[in-house]
């Protein structure tokens, strides 16, 4: 038996480890065999801001195979599984369960090519998806749970759920026959007047030459 | 805060759900007409997330 008090254990092979022999990363305990390797920035897009909750360990060992991730990302939900997003798999499930029921059902009259496309375009990105997020795992930085399904990078207003919310209003009201929404959709240009005047904000209000030039609007030499 | 907020997230959502179900069951107001509330509930958990993490 070994004299040394032990410390902690790798999270990579189990290894009991003594103080000195511990590396840390993302607060996790390795040996140095499998120390993970500062290999980019710390903040990627799929850090969670509360490391807390980050789901599954960072393993930098090849355990994790993004090829895989792929292939299996090509059946729903089970990329997510892979990557030991629980949550987000099942999310995928019934994205696509939702889109072919949409379909069958003759719910969505006339809609059926975009609800198609969107179903298309949706079970490419899947496995694409799953193939990233592996790779983030094999490089060792932590993944969060809905990794890339609802992004929140802390300081900036949650735009996504804002939205999310504002739609979710405009269908209830609409389906509750309050408003239909084909009225509505019938003044789509003052969408246009909106962006533009928005830009037009934008522009103005950054002082000095550092303003971006924008279409055709170029500051004259003085 | 925020953690709480986290957590609670899914059954909340869940909750609605089933709220809605049983609306849908004991009266007119079928589900296929009240799901935005689902949509509007999930929006709602993450914008206080978000509130959470950020007080001070």
């Amino acid at each position: 038996m070994s004299e040394t008090t032990i410390a902690g254990y790798c999270r990579a092979c189990g290894k009991a480890l003594a103080e000195s022999e511990i590396h840390r990363s993302h607060g996790a305990l390795y040996c140095k065999e499998h120390a993970p390797s500062e290999g980019g920035p710390s903040q990627s897009p799929y850090t969670s801001p509360t490391p807390a909750f980050s789901n599954g360990p960072a393993m930098s060992s090849t355990a994790v195979s993004p090829g895989v991730a792929f292939v299996l990302g090509l059946i729903p939900g089970v990329g997510a599984i892979y990557n030991g997003q629980y949550a987000k798999g099942m999310v995928h499930v019934a994205a696509v369960g939702l889109a072919i029921s949409i379909l069958n059902n003759d719910a969505a009259a006339g809609y059926e090519p975009l609800v198609g496309l969107m179903l298309a375009a949706f079970w490419v990105y899947m496995p694409f998806e799953a193939y990233h997020t592996a790779r983030n795992r094999q490089l060792g930085h932590p993944v969060d749970e809905l990794s890339s399904l609802v992004p929140m990078k802390g300081s900036r207003f949650p735009a996504i759920p804002v939205i999310l919310i504002g739609l979710g209003i405009v269908l209830l009201v609409n389906n509750l026959g309050y408003f239909e929404l084909r009225r509505a959709l019938r003044y789509w240009p003052v969408l246009l007047i909106g962006a533009g005047v928005y830009m037009l904000y934008v522009r103005l209000s950054v002082p000095g030459d550092s303003a971006p030039s924008g279409t055709g609007l170029k500051d004259p030499e003085k | 805060m925020n953690q709480l907020m986290r957590a609670l997230s899914g059954p909340i959502v869940l909750l609605t759900l089933g709220v809605l179900l049983m609306i849908d069951y004991t009266g007119s107001l079928t589900l296929s007409r009240t799901w935005p509330i689902l949509l509007i509930v999930f929006g709602l958990c993450k914008v206080l997330e978000y509130a959470g993490s950020h007080n001070a």
